[in-house]
């Protein structure tokens, strides 16, 4: 999987960058970029279920107030300034990174006004007196906080070989209408024997409580979750050897293994797709796809719902709306669409290279404003969102949104969240990568609720709710609010 | 699957598991054959992960000594301290020569080279315990000796000074191997085919990795090892005349501890290249002693170790990996295709036959009681010796050895340290039991509680001229590890010339063979 995914997100982040954001009401860059932070690219990519919606979960990592990475946006190519920041805002005891509304790829077709908050790095939240402060623990309302500190092997990447670098802390992150659930790997003793103990834990959004659902999970990699289970793909070490797929009741019981990939062979990547209680997954391997299904009961079992054929070579990225199930599928990222009841898929005549999700009647995929003649060109700076009907037709774009190389998007309710890569900064390592919310129906802005810095192969995972963004670098899990601080 | 194949490359190389052979320069040629490294018995298993590998020609690491690169003398072994010298290309002093290999560098460290203030006359260097690899999981107590550099004694007056000849109480020579002068000394890398991630291995760059089809080198002194529980074995490659002519004089020697007494056990062997035993014979592997720059022959001989004529096993074939249980052997064959392991008894009329046969067997075979234990490019396996029957036991991990109840091997920490890592013989988890300092580690051996392995290290963070180590622990207690030798590592076969019996380390340099006792004994 890593390997996989890491080549396609080095492809992904191999750009540069044009474009500029200004701020409003003049274009003013920020003079001294935030410092820190890093970048790079890898990590994987994983889909989470969340709320019946499809949620494209990215990896990565961003420096941290001392060092000024994270939030700040003011890279090189001049993207998203605010006039007359000082260089040390955002850091800890300094001032907060003022909120504001800020023009986005002026004079491109992905033109917009993005609504900023007022904030500060990463490890660090906009306390009184508009000075950042150390970001605390949550409590129910509490603004940017920390819902979960993980136990993290900060230098596992830098001795370990290249397939253990993510087994630690977070690796996967879901949300319902009521939890946001999450995977830790688990620890390692001193030698960095791995100890068998990853574990599946929620967070009650409306009581502020932590939940370890299932403990003793071995190698947890990918979680998806419909209204009744947790599924959980995990590797079995010896002497079993292989990766299995399990699931585990939300109310707590014991895992039930799903099914079964014994070594040697490739582990799948999965994708899924929640339909209430039932379950639709993909396994994507090297040799092709199958779409596999499984309804909530005790004693069901996995049924192939659709194998691949030339007309339909792989699967991905997993929606159903109650009567139908949609995928993304190989070549051309068509969105198919086909009764849950029976693998009758046709085209929809959406397509969706950067995720798509439902909404109503519609598909609603995002692209970049203009698409790159050449695969080695750089990636263009600018995203839209499109819509095409369900039933099918053309995509019909709704809606400009601002600057960026788009890569993921998610529905909940009539809102929709979105991440965007920012242009690469010339002559560094780092990504940044940002998360934006806007509403179908409401004329009001975008609001960006993070911006942050990477370093390449370093983790970044999102899910957002009906209230709050919720992001993992792998060491902790935070909650950020869809309002201002 | 990949990272499997990147894995399969890996332990390929990671297999020392003796019976290598090496006189050629296999380098890198391999795809389909990543245990190239030794292509015979025991003796130099190649592959040192991480050079670069490249194929086709040897990528010498050589370079120390300033050899010529046409495989003229590399110079006689200069016992000055170490010295700086620019250029150094193609091939190495002592070690290599050979045309077309790739020398790295240049940096004259001479048979002593090692530990680069402790020359000839030059103070010794005192034991201390050392912390290696502080800061990571592959942090240790590392107990080195009194000690000069390689085939340096240290004496009375703390001096450095060359080792006498055997017997002594300390380093000793104990044979003067015959050597070609201006044969250019090792090949320059049998360890091309290592290469870590980079080129090692791959299919496009080594021609038709086929080890047979591989032109002669010169070679010269000794070119494998090997040790029963009371006797050490070599082989002495053998000379050439001036012209490049072989003479026809290799040779397979022993030594017993016991008695202090050398045997040549035949002589007339066709340039062998690699040696294991049984407890009834020596296996034998030559590679033909062919003319310089012609194809090599690869056969595999066996020799009674009471003396007696050497009887041709099979022609024509590469072997990576040997294994004895009593007068039974076991050995891996590799060729382009399916790698079959064979067997073969004691019985004077006895004849090769195939035991498993698989495309996927890398070999590091370890024989515990009946068992026999080998490599796949995806699982360790365990079999019957009475009747082939392979039960996986999990992850191939390389170089294993077997101690009362459990299999152990080494693990890397990425480059900056070693483990030792433990299953249960019934197949499991490797769990990580100690941590073994800095370098990659290597060779793991074992005798009686102990375990012996090599590591490299790199005095001077410099990447391409690391030294390599021997050192050793016990299974029994954590006492520190002990280093028990230094040397350069020339990134060839004379690495893994090293064996341990009786309580003395033997080693060689190509050149000579060195008895070192080990601590306590």
């Amino acid at each position: 999987m890593n390997l996989r995914n890491s080549t396609y997100w080095a492809i992904l982040f191999a750009v540069a960058c044009n474009g500029k954001l200004s701020a409003v009401p003049a274009a003013v860059d920020v003079p001294a970029k935030a410092a820190g932070g890093s970048g790079g690219s890898g990590g994987f990519h994983n889909f989470a279920g969340s709320g019946g919606a499809l949620v494209e979960v990215l990896a990565g990592m961003a420096g941290d107030a001392e060092s000024g990475g994270g939030v700040g946006g003011s890279d090189a190519a001049g993207e998203g300034g605010e006039a007359g920041v000082s260089s040390d805002a955002g850091k800890l005891g300094h001032p907060c990174i003022p909120g504001g509304l800020i023009t986005s790829v002026e004079g491109s077709p992905a033109q917009a006004t993005i609504a900023t908050l007022t904030r500060c790095n990463v490890g660090a939240s906009c306390a009184a007196g508009d000075q950042c402060a150390p970001e605390t623990d949550c409590e129910p309302n509490a603004g940017p906080c920390v819902v979960r500190r993980a136990p993290f092997e900060e230098d596992l990447a830098k001795y370990e070989q290249a397939d253990a670098y993510q087994n630690t802390g977070i690796v996967a992150l879901a949300a319902s209408e009521s939890h946001v659930y999450w995977l830790e790997y688990g620890t390692r003793d001193t030698l960095w024997n791995y100890l068998h103990d990853g574990v599946l834990k929620s967070y009650d959004f409306a009581d502020g409580k932590t939940t370890t659902i299932a403990s003793g999970l071995d190698g947890p990699d990918q979680l998806g979750l419909t209204t009744t289970h947790a599924y959980i793909s995990i590797w079995h070490g010896p002497p079993v050897s292989e990766s299995q797929l399990i699931r585990v009741p939300l109310a707590g019981g014991s895992p039930q293994v799903v099914r079964r990939y014994p070594a040697p062979g490739a582990q799948p990547s999965f994708f899924f797709g929640p339909e209430g209680s039932q379950m639709f997954w993909s396994e994507r391997k090297d040799s092709g796809s199958a779409l596999y299904s499984i309804s909530s009961e005790v004693a069901a079992v996995p049924t192939l719902f659709l194998a691949t054929d030339d007309n339909v070579q792989s699967v991905s990225d997993l929606a159903g709306d109650g009567m139908n199930l949609f995928f993304r599928a190989a070549p051309n990222a068509r969105v198919m669409r086909t009764p849950t009841t029976e693998a009758a898929p046709i085209a929809t005549g959406a397509s969706a290279s950067y995720g798509f999700a439902l909404h109503g009647d519609d598909i609603i995929t995002i692209a970049p404003a203009v698409e790159r003649v050449n695969f080695t060109d750089p990636p263009p700076n600018g995203v839209l969102l499109s819509r095409t009907p369900k039933s099918g037709g053309q995509p019909q774009q709704i809606r400009p949104l601002g600057a960026g190389y788009p890569n993921a998007l998610q529905v909940v309710g009539d809102r929709y969240f979105f991440g965007v890569i920012a242009p690469e900064q010339a002559g560094t390592s780092t990504i940044q990568n940002r998360v934006l919310t806007a509403e179908f129906d409401a004329d009001v802005p975008p609001l960006q609720l993070l911006e942050y810095s990477r370093e390449r192969y370093d983790r970044f995972l999102w899910v957002g709710t009906a209230h709050a963004l919720y992001w993992t670098d792998g060491k902790a899990l935070r909650e950020q609010p869809l309002t201002a601080q | 699957m990949r990272q499997l194949s990147l894995w399969a490359v890996l332990l390929a190389v990671a297999c020392s598991g003796k019976m290598t052979v090496s006189s050629q320069p296999i380098g890198m040629s391999s795809a389909g054959l990543p245990n190239i490294a030794g292509s015979g018995i025991s003796g130099a298993r190649s592959g040192h992960a991480g050079y670069s590998g490249i194929g086709g020609t040897y990528f010498g690491m050589a370079g120390r000594n300033a050899a010529t690169p046409d495989g003229a003398d590399g110079g006689a072994p200069d016992l000055t301290p170490e010295t700086e010298t620019s250029g150094g290309s193609a091939g190495a002093g002592g070690s290599v020569g050979g045309d077309s290999a790739l020398g790295i560098a240049g940096r004259s460290f001479a048979v002593g080279g090692g530990p680069a203030d402790a020359g000839i006359g030059l103070p010794c260097i005192a034991g201390e315990l050392v912390t290696e690899a502080d800061g990571t999981p592959a942090k240790a107590q590392i107990q080195t000796l009194l000690h000069c550099a390689e085939g340096l004694v240290c004496n009375a007056l703390s001096k450095c000074e060359p080792a006498p000849d055997c017997p002594q109480s300390a380093l000793c020579v104990l044979r003067h191997a015959a050597y070609t002068s201006g044969a250019g000394g090792t090949p320059g890398v049998q360890s091309g085919f290592g290469g870590g991630t980079s080129a090692g291995g791959a299919p496009s760059y080594g021609g038709d990795g086929s080890p047979t089809s591989l032109p002669s080198t010169s070679l010269s002194g000794v070119t494998a090892m090997t040790a029963s529980e009371s006797t050490v074995y070599w082989v002495e490659y053998g000379t050439r005349d001036d012209n490049g002519t072989y003479q026809h004089d290799g040779a397979l020697l022993s030594y017993a501890p016991d008695s202090g007494t050398s045997s040549v056990i035949a002589s007339g062997l066709e340039g062998p290249i690699g040696v294991e035993v049984t407890t009834s014979h020596a296996y034998v592997e030559v590679d033909g002693g062919r003319p310089l720059g012609t194809p090599i022959r690869l056969q595999l001989f066996r020799v009674p170790l009471a003396g007696g004529n050497a009887e041709l096993v099979q022609d024509n074939a590469y072997h990576t990996s040997f294994a004895a249980e009593g007068g039974r052997a076991f050995w891996v064959q590799s060729a382009l295709g399916p790698t079959t392991i064979y067997s073969m008894t004691s019985d004077s009329d006895a004849v090769a036959t195939e035991f498993i046969t698989s495309p996927g067997i890398l070999g590091c075979l370890t024989i515990d009681g009946t068992d026999l234990y080998y490599q796949t490019y995806e699982q360790l396996m365990r079999t019957s010796t009475g009747s082939a029957a392979p039960v996986a036991l999990g992850q191939s991990v390389g170089d294993i050895v077997v101690h009362d109840d459990a299999v152990f091997a080494l693990q890397s920490l990425s480059t900056v340290g070693g483990m030792l890592a433990r299953a249960p013989k019934s197949g499991g988890e490797f769990v990580r039991v100690r941590a073994l300092g800095s370098g990659l580690p290597d060779g793991l051996r074992r005798v009686g509680d102990r375990y012996f392995f090599e590591a490299s290290a790199s005095p001077n963070d410099e990447p391409y001229l690391n030294d390599l180590r021997v050192l050793t622990g016990s299974f029994v207690d954590q006492s520190p590890l002990v280093q028990l030798l230094q040397r350069p590592d020339r990134g060839s076969y004379i690495d893994h010339l090293w064996v341990v019996t009786g309580g003395d380390l033997y080693w060689s340099d190509g050149r000579s063979v060195f008895k070192q006792p080990l601590p306590g004994h």
